[in-house]
């Protein structure tokens, strides 16, 4: 009874494992990808991910996430990347990370009920890292949109910038609505 | 007898409970696997060896099982293996899902050894004072599967001898199983119902106490002060483990490990101990 205990549990695994979908990479594989060239009828967008806050609060962070916190705050300098049709938030932040080699790690959309990604952690330092109100958010064009960051279609010229909060937002000047 | 069942039964509910949290709270390699080793053993010791390691391969697939999925759920780490739909399978979550699938092997062994030490009586004893339902919902939830591992091998033994597996289709053999299973059940639950009824009967919900089986020894405040030391001297000296984003190396301070050994090898050295003198008195016939 014990091994058809054992045998059933291996094949319910087995079945989560193949209809999950499959799709394996190394790890040279993952990071290949080749961010387009800029030319001159391109549209373009500018990133920049950006940790200030956390370097202001090193003493809230496990000592362990300090190596991977640069002193200056900036994990991703600002570059401009190629906007292709349709492209999110999301879509411009994954390529850069993934050109780059950051560690990122996202909720995928279908996971919560906001419908949207949810960017959970950046180079080791994710949500509650510093706090309960720490985590990453994005804004765009200095204005911080209140929509998931795969749902925000991106325009020409907008500017990205990606910032981590130790105080949901406050500490880099934004309110929420209901504080309003 | 179990050398353990000398000592008051408060001391075995709180030697239970440090281990089990300690090992718990700490999530040390180190300590994981010591504290696995010394409980297995334990339980080899009381029952028997074949079985006990029976047991862990068989809750060692599990625990695997556990270490394998639990890396599809956590991506951080700074040594990637390979992706999985765009995620990273990192050597960190797997170490890390690895010492989950550990803890839990050692939870289940520590349970056992916990049921073969601790008898209805000495629940009776520690929550009758309490309470007499604290004390029967402490019997229920403690020796409910026991008793149910009991009268199962009874029923299926009995139920072989009158070839009732006897099918040739594997999956009626299991259905059969699973009519037979739920059969026990029922019949476990009946008889744990009706116990509260006979119980009171007895008039044990009106001022009717246990007869004091246990008094409090001084082997009991050695013993109790020598388990409280070395668990406040554990807490204290193992260092917090990281498993993110990069592993820590695996080193633990000489007085870390003396206590470690303390508190874990306790029941194997007590045990040990009683056997070694019962086949020397053996020899000796």
């Amino acid at each position: 009874m014990k091994k058809d205990a054992l045998i059933v549990t291996l094949i319910i695994c087995a079945c989560i494992f193949l209809f999950s979908g499959t799709k394996f990479q190394s790890v040279d594989e993952y990071y290949l990808t080749n961010l387009d060239a800029i030319t001159a009828d391109s549209h373009v967008v500018t990133l920049e991910i950006r940790a200030d806050t956390a370097t202001k609060h090193l003493a809230r962070i496990d000592q362990s996430i300090h190596p991977y916190i640069p002193a200056d705050g900036v994990m991703l300098a600002k570059q401009t990347y190629v906007l292709r049709d349709g492209d999110t938030v999301f879509d411009i932040v994954n390529r850069a990370v993934r050109h780059h080699r950051l560690q990122m790690e996202y909720e995928g959309a279908e996971f919560n009920v906001f419908n949207s990604v949810y960017i959970q952690g950046i180079q080791h330092l994710y949500e509650f890292s510093c706090g309960p109100l720490s985590g990453w958010m994005y804004e765009v064009n200095g204005e911080f949109p209140n929509i998931g960051v795969s749902q925000y279609k991106l325009h020409d010229e907008d500017t990205i910038t990606v910032h981590y909060t130790c105080d949901l937002g406050r500490d880099l000047g934004y309110e929420w609505e209901a504080a309003r | 007898m179990n050398s353990l069942q000398r000592f008051h039964p408060l001391f075995l509910l709180t030697y239970y409970a440090l281990t089990i949290g300690l090992a718990s709270y700490m999530m040390h390699p180190l300590v994981l696997a010591f504290a696995l080793v010394m409980t297995v053993l334990h339980v080899a010791l009381l029952t028997s060896f074949m079985q006990a390691i029976k047991d862990v391969l068989y809750y060692g697939i599990y625990g695997s099982l556990l270490a394998v999925m639990y890396s599809a759920f956590s991506h951080n780490g700074i040594t990637p293996l390979f992706f999985y739909n765009d995620n990273a399978i990192t050597k960190e979550a797997i170490v890390y899902g690895a010492m989950l699938g550990m803890l839990l092997v050692l939870l289940v062994f520590c349970w056992q050894s916990l049921l073969l030490t601790m008898q209805t009586n000495h629940f009776l004893f520690l929550f009758t004072r309490l309470h007499p339902k604290v004390a029967l919902v402490f019997i229920m939830v403690f020796r409910f599967i026991p008793y149910i591992r009991e009268h199962w091998q009874q029923h299926v033994l009995a139920q072989k001898g009158g070839h009732y597996f006897e099918t040739t289709s594997r999956f009626d053999r299991m259905g059969r199983y699973a009519t037979l299973q739920f059969h026990t059940l029922m019949q476990a639950i009946d008889s744990v119902m009706w116990k509260p009824t006979v119980m009171n009967s007895k008039g044990y919900a009106k001022q009717r106490t246990q007869f004091q089986l246990f008094r409090w020894h001084v082997r009991d405040t050695v013993i109790v002060i020598v388990t409280l030391g070395a668990a406040a001297m554990a807490l204290y000296s193992v260092p917090s483990f990281r498993y993110y984003p990069a592993t820590d190396s695996l080193t633990l301070p000489p007085h870390a490990f003396i206590a470690i050994i303390i508190l874990y090898a306790l029941p194997v050295v007590l045990e040990g101990k009683e056997q070694l003198s019962w086949y020397y008195a053996k020899s000796n016939m």
